[in-house]
């Protein structure tokens, strides 16, 4: 089930087992069948035994503190005699390959353990149907492909009717084979078969905002330079098949496909960098050491992608370089200083971090009070008094830029998703910050919403200032990064271009992650039919393919 | 910055004396334990009693708790710093002072035995509650305590199970704060000291706190609900929680040992009591 953020999806999703109507109020109308039963009309306790729900956070939906307890929980609840009980549980574990898990404790498990679990949970159940609201969108790439690898499985044997809300459409794209898409007023825009959607309707799909699969972006845009590529494909497998049988397209590729160096050379002369760390290492108070002898030059005007599996000292990175949290003496520099000599003012003022909610970093009660405060933190209650008229006119064109003028005096948690985060970004920014870091800027944000956020970010690295990004998402990595820091257990696996990063693939999967579709099909290209590396993106792929010779087109 | 996992403790983490003698005895009845013990205390007067009392409940602590000593001791810095105000206040205002014999002089201030005495016994106490707390807080599984009140002392199943589901989510918010704290501060927020800005401050963490809590909760309570939890009067349980003859033999222990204490040092005339 696709839609843009706001569409409905999870209110659908709730539909389905009961608890709208019964348990959440609203206005009600029409009907909602499951398994046979009317949903309206029948209590929840049975709706739940048919359908079972599994959310995106795993810490919002537990409810007991060990895993088979946690399984347990709605077999007591529904009355089962403590003879099934027990069975019940190690068959539903066994399914999703978490068997000798039972007395582990929940906070002892790795995201992708516990979705397992929470799958788990709702699987002793025994509903036929499975509903899954973006059960990835908290994992890291590792956690994410075990997660899908279990439901994978699932869906392999046919057991059960399968409603996944998910974005990272490559992964799952080979065992989808129906899609429904809504629209941002909650109506049904379409229902059917995947190829369909993504190739006959993509149009429609692209303006409310829809994710698709990379794979089929790639064929849409080879098609308009003129390419004839044969077929409807989605996984990466099809891809690289009807790639290969495009006449003239792997030629040309191999003729024209330079690999798209890094903007910049890896060594920078000393005057380029603004963020230098020299044998930088940190140990929390409770004894946990996050990194490990970190050195790292990070170049002015360059879009730095910081990636790595959870707990691997991303967000302890970030926050030494913003001052979040306190750098030992002599290892982190900002423009040659040392961070730990610069007060905590003068820093938040030349470098932002945006935090990964944006609601913990609103501290007044409108739209324009976020800004003022930016400005002059005296401002931010009292009105327009502390301002200068310049700063007034610079909040005002900040506004427009974000499309927030109309909602300045609204309350910045009334805001949507995608307002929320672009006024955190815009309330950082204001101030004029060289470099900017931001914590997983587009978690739970529709496409629209990402694309013009990317785009702000990439405005601002043309203005020359320096954009460091933590990210779980390798597509955005590859489509905006100019530079990468791969980290693992706190230490620096790779530093340099993220096509050299995404070219080894031993280092990947030491790092805990996984290419982005595109980037597959563009190793196996290269791999099988010698087309240069690298390729890892629609517009470094388009430009080498370049406009296809006329000749290419079948009958001229 | 709040760092993923942390448990304080409170919360969903490991309970380290839970396979422990201690662990193994049902809830509810080591609270009875408990509750008498400290009854016992509240009685007595001296500080000798509660002195030898403290060091029984640590010995049992190590021995039948598997805890060992600075587990113990270290959270109670708080109360043995608690030790000064109360001295302080002994010797200041205590009723005994003008009648007795001074042991010495602080300047005009008069050091009676009375006070030190008094405080004494005041201060023991505290320490002997807290670390009553603190060994049942660290031999008690909490879905064992919330079972037991279930099974033993009847509350309904969806009070204790939503107030164990909210105590699941106390580090949640406790790392919550303290990122929102980092969030603001990097936005140039100063953490004003002082009562006028003490308003402000409440209010700019409270409202990123209540709304992130309030969503959680609401979610929670979703998933509890697409789990048919409540949905009918009652519920089978996997473990059911027992009283047996272990917990018969450790509360009589717990008695005996305690009256033998008291007793023996009253025979020898150290422990006094309040009411006579």
């Amino acid at each position: 089930m696709l839609g843009p953020s706001g569409s409905g999806k999870s209110t659908l999703t709730l539909c389905l087992d009961g608890i709208i109507p019964h348990l959440m109020e609203g206005d009600y109308s029409g009907e909602v069948v499951v398994a046979g039963l009317v949903a309206g009309n029948v209590p929840v306790h049975l709706l739940t035994q048919e359908t079972g729900l599994v959310f995106q956070d795993p810490e919002s939906q537990f409810c007991t503190l060990t895993v088979e307890d946690e399984v347990a929980f709605g077999l007591e609840n529904l009355q089962w005699p403590v003879a099934k009980i027990e069975p019940a549980i190690d068959g539903a574990l066994t399914l999703v390959g978490l068997r000798g898990f039972r007395a582990r404790r929940l906070s002892s498990l790795s995201g992708g353990e516990k979705q397992r679990v929470a799958l788990a949970a709702v699987l002793a159940m025994g509903p036929r149907i499975l509903v899954l609201d973006e059960p990835s969108a908290n994992l890291d790439p590792g956690a994410t492909a075990e997660l899908f690898a279990a439901l994978r499985a699932l869906a392999q044997a046919r057991s059960h009717t399968i409603l996944i809300i998910e974005h990272k459409l490559d992964e799952i794209i080979d065992w989808v084979d129906s899609v429904l898409v809504l629209g941002p007023d909650g109506h049904q825009i379409f229902r059917g078969d995947p190829t369909t959607a993504f190739y006959e309707r993509a149009a429609e799909l692209d303006e409310v905002g829809v994710w698709k699969p990379q794979t089929t972006e790639l064929v849409g845009i080879l098609r308009q330079m003129g390419w004839p590529v044969l077929g409807r494909p989605l996984d990466v497998e099809s891809t690289v098949s009807a790639l290969v049988e495009t006449p003239g397209l792997l030629e040309h590729l191999r003729r024209h496909g330079a690999p798209v160096a890094c903007r910049r050379a890896p060594t920078w002369s000393p005057a380029d960098v603004t963020i230098r760390t020299d044998g930088l290492s940190f140990r929390y108070p409770d004894g946990h050491a996050a990194l490990t002898d970190v050195s790292l030059e990070i170049a002015r005007g360059s879009f730095l992608a910081l990636v790595g599996a959870n707990g691997a000292g991303k967000t302890t990175l970030a926050s030494l370089m913003s001052g979040v949290l306190t750098a030992p003496p002599g290892s982190v520099f900002l423009d040659g200083e040392d961070i730990a000599r610069l007060s905590a003012w003068s820093l938040s003022s030349r470098v932002g971090h945006v935090f990964q909610n944006p609601e913990h970093q609103f501290v007044t009660d409108t739209v324009w009070g976020e800004l003022a405060f930016s400005l002059a933190p005296r401002a931010g209650r009292r009105k327009a008094g502390k301002l200068t008229p310049e700063q007034g006119v610079r909040i005002d064109v900040w506004l427009e830029r974000l499309g927030l003028l109309r909602l300045a005096e609204a309350n910045p948690f009334s805001l949507s998703q995608g307002q929320k985060r672009r006024l955190s970004v815009a309330a950082m920014l204001v101030r004029g910050q060289d470099v900017l870091i931001l914590d997983e800027p587009t978690l739970g944000q529709d496409e629209l919403q990402a694309a013009r956020l990317m785009a702000m970010m990439a405005e601002l690295q043309m203005e020359g200032r320096t954009v460091i990004m933590v990210t779980h998402d390798m597509r955005l990595v590859s489509e905006y990064a100019d530079s990468l820091v791969a980290l693992g257990a706190g230490r620096v696996l790779f530093a340099g271009p993220p096509t050299g990063f995404f070219a080894d693939m031993d280092l990947m999967t030491r790092s805990g992650l996984t290419l982005p579709a595109l980037g597959r099909v563009a190793a196996r290209l290269h791999r099988d039919h010698g087309v240069p590396a690298g390729l890892n993106t629609l517009a470094t792929f388009a430009a080498a393919a370049g406009d296809a010779p006329e000749l290419a087109w079948p009958g001229e | 910055m709040a760092r993923k996992g942390m448990t304080g403790i409170w919360g969903a983490g490991e309970v380290p004396g839970a396979r422990s003698l201690l662990g193994r005895v049902n809830p509810c009845v080591k609270l009875l334990a408990l509750v008498l013990m400290a009854l016992a205390l509240t009685f007595v007067f001296d500080p000798a009693t509660p002195a030898v009392l403290f060091m029984v409940i640590l010995a049992a602590g190590c021995i039948a708790g598997g805890l060992s000593l600075g587990s113990q001791l270290r959270p109670l810095v708080i109360f043995v710093a608690a030790g000064v105000p109360i001295l302080l206040g002994n010797v200041l205002f205590n009723k005994g002072n003008a009648a007795a014999e001074a042991l010495a002089y602080l300047g005009p201030l008069k050091i009676t035995g009375v006070a030190l005495s008094a405080a004494g016994s005041l201060w023991l106490r505290l320490l002997c509650f807290a670390l009553l707390s603190l060994v049942f807080v660290k031999t008690t599984e909490p879905q064992d305590l919330m079972l037991s009140l279930v099974h033993q002392l009847h509350i309904n199943f969806r009070v204790a199970f939503g107030t164990m589901v909210g105590y699941r989510m106390l580090p949640a918010l406790q790392s919550d704060l303290q990122t929102i704290r980092a969030a603001q501060r990097v936005r140039g927020v100063q953490d004003m000291r002082g009562l006028v800005h003490w308003w402000s401050r409440i209010r700019r963490y409270a409202i990123p706190l209540l709304a992130g809590g309030v969503r959680k909760a609401g979610r929670v309570a979703i998933a509890m609900d697409a789990r048919a939890f409540g949905a009918l009067p009652s519920r089978t349980y996997r473990r059911r929680m027992t009283v047996g003859r272990r917990d018969a033999i450790f509360l009589g222990a717990v008695v005996f040992v305690t009256a033998l204490v008291i007793a023996g040092l009253y025979v020898i005339g150290v422990a006094r009591f309040a009411l006579w």
